[in-house]
């Protein structure tokens, strides 16, 4: 395993973390409390190249590993303090981005890739439903085949990016008898006749990035839509979650790096009992667990992140990476609240707001209890 | 070389610990659910690992992992090795 990045990768770190924290950081607040979608930044950071930077150079991105993506990553997360705009980012580009160009035909890659990249268009990853969310083969929408067509019914819930997207991957149902094997997915057009995409849903935290339902009613979508093969969607979505689970959290990592110098500036100058309260041992300790955290979840990463780059498996990697950093950056949060003592729970400390983003981590693209079975079902238990 | 033999008993022991029944070679073992979301992963990693190849994610599908005799045709075709016994 080697880590070490080039002097231009560090030189890139430095500045898209000066980017981030120069640009995507105006109105975070008011952006929060009133869930706006900041579309603008969102675009910025695409012409910065954060969509791109993991894309092959052949269709005009970068040609990064999954390893340098997540170091760049990192670094939007330490300059950029909305955690909804960087999660977005993330999930557009491993779970949307990344299944099509592992998945898609080179008219679909063509079609849709050059978009994702400039920020054009927004992409949504579709399973989940009321009905099924842990056990997300139980899935009950349905495609079926009619012609060149296939005629789509159902309705996806808590859809990152479903109010805004251009285009959704919806897994559906194509053969009921095969059990997971009988899912099929789709690329399906947002304004194709039959879908119908939900307002923003409210939530608690990751309010910048809209959220909500899409519902499928008698939607015809041609044969070309299928992504992969039919009854390949199972293999989709294991193989996008081992991307998405290992690397979606690398800006919560930069996150965590910014709640520690908050902390460690805080705690320097905060007197108490005529001291600072850094000289405290309740609050130091609280720091340096801090640090512990941001360090396993660095290793944890960057080791998912090389071993995708190899191209060997890391489902257990990644649930491991997946449910220690969502976990480290909850924990992280809630030190950081208690070492800033009541302004800690203040709005404008900034800090509440990441407490509240940090728990969507602990649930989204699998709970954290999923990821725990899938690491005890790997070990055979 | 890997043989359907040693494909199933790396199921049958490993996979399907205590499994008694005798597993066929051209038995359904994924729509029947003999074989787990999990352990179909565990098992491409096992061939990975047997025949030194790596298998693209798009090749995990019914028509190659659906039975011993189809995961055995799929890791020779791959392999371009002889069909072992
Ligand atoms: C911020 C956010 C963004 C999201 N974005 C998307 C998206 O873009 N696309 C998408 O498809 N979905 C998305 N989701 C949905 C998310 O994937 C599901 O919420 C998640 O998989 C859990 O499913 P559920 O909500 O139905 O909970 P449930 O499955 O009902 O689980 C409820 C509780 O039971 C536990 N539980 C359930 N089954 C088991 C089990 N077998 N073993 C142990 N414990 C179990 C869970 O861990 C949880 O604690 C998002 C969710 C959030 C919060």
């Amino acid at each position: 395993m080697d880590f070490s990045r080039s002097s231009e990768v560090e030189l890139k770190y430095k500045q898209t973390r000066d980017f981030a924290s120069a640009e995507l950081n105006g109105d975070v607040i008011e952006r929060d409390s009133n869930s706006v979608f900041p579309i603008e930044l969102w675009k910025r950071c695409a012409e910065h190249g954060v969509l791109s930077w993991f894309m092959p150079e052949a269709y005009g991105g970068g040609g990064h590993s999954a390893l340098t993506t997540s170091y760049l990553l990192e670094a939007l997360g330490h300059g950029c303090c909305d955690n909804g705009l960087t999660f977005a980012l993330g999930a557009q580009l491993w779970s949307v981005q990344k299944s099509i160009l592992q998945f898609g035909t080179t008219d679909q890659i063509e079609r849709y890739l050059p978009g994702f990249m400039k920020g054009t268009i927004k992409g949504a990853f579709a399973i989940t439903e009321n009905g099924s969310g842990s056990d997300a083969f139980a899935l009950t929408t349905t495609a079926q085949r009619d012609g060149d067509s296939y005629v789509l019914n159902g309705e996806k819930c808590m859809i990152t990016l479903a109010p805004v997207a251009d285009v959704a991957i919806i897994f559906a149902v194509t053969n009921p008898d095969a059990g997971q094997w009988g899912l099929s997915s789709f690329l399906v057009d947002t304004r194709t006749k039959g879908l119908r995409q939900s307002d923003n849903i409210p939530k608690m935290g990751l309010r910048t990035v809209p959220f909500g339902n899409i519902t499928l009613n008698n939607c015809r979508v041609p044969v070309t839509c299928l992504l992969g093969s039919e009854g390949s969607a199972s293999s989709i979505f294991n193989y996008s979650q081992s991307w998405e689970r290992s690397l979606v959290l690398a800006p919560q990592l930069g996150a965590m790096q910014r709640l520690i110098d908050q902390s460690i500036t805080f705690s320097k100058q905060r007197m108490r009992s005529g001291q600072s309260i850094g000289k405290f041992q309740s609050i130091s300790h609280r720091i340096a667990n801090m640090r512990i955290r941001l360090e396993t979840s660095r290793l944890l990463l960057y080791k998912t992140a090389w071993l995708l780059d190899t191209g060997k498996q890391s489902v257990t990697e990644a649930a491991i990476a997946k449910t220690h950093i969502s976990e480290a950056f909850v924990a992280t949060c809630s030190d950081a609240i208690a070492i800033h003592g009541g302004s800690g729970y203040l709005t404008e400390t900034e800090v509440e707001r990441q407490s509240r983003d940090a728990l969507g981590a602990t649930i989204y693209g699998g709970t954290v209890d999923i990821q725990r079975n899938i690491i005890s079902g790997m070990l055979g238990v | 070389m890997i043989t359907i033999d040693s494909i199933k008993k790396y199921v049958t022991t490993t996979l399907l610990e205590g499994h008694t029944d005798p597993l066929e070679e051209d038995q359904d073992l994924l729509i029947s659910g003999v074989l787990d979301s999990i352990n179909v992963m565990k098992l491409a990693g096992y061939l990975e690992q047997e025949c030194g190849i790596t298998i693209p994610p798009e090749d995990i599908v019914l028509e190659n992992f659906s039975t011993l005799e189809q995961m055995h045709r799929y890791v020779v075709e791959r392999t371009g090795m002889k069909p072992g016994v």
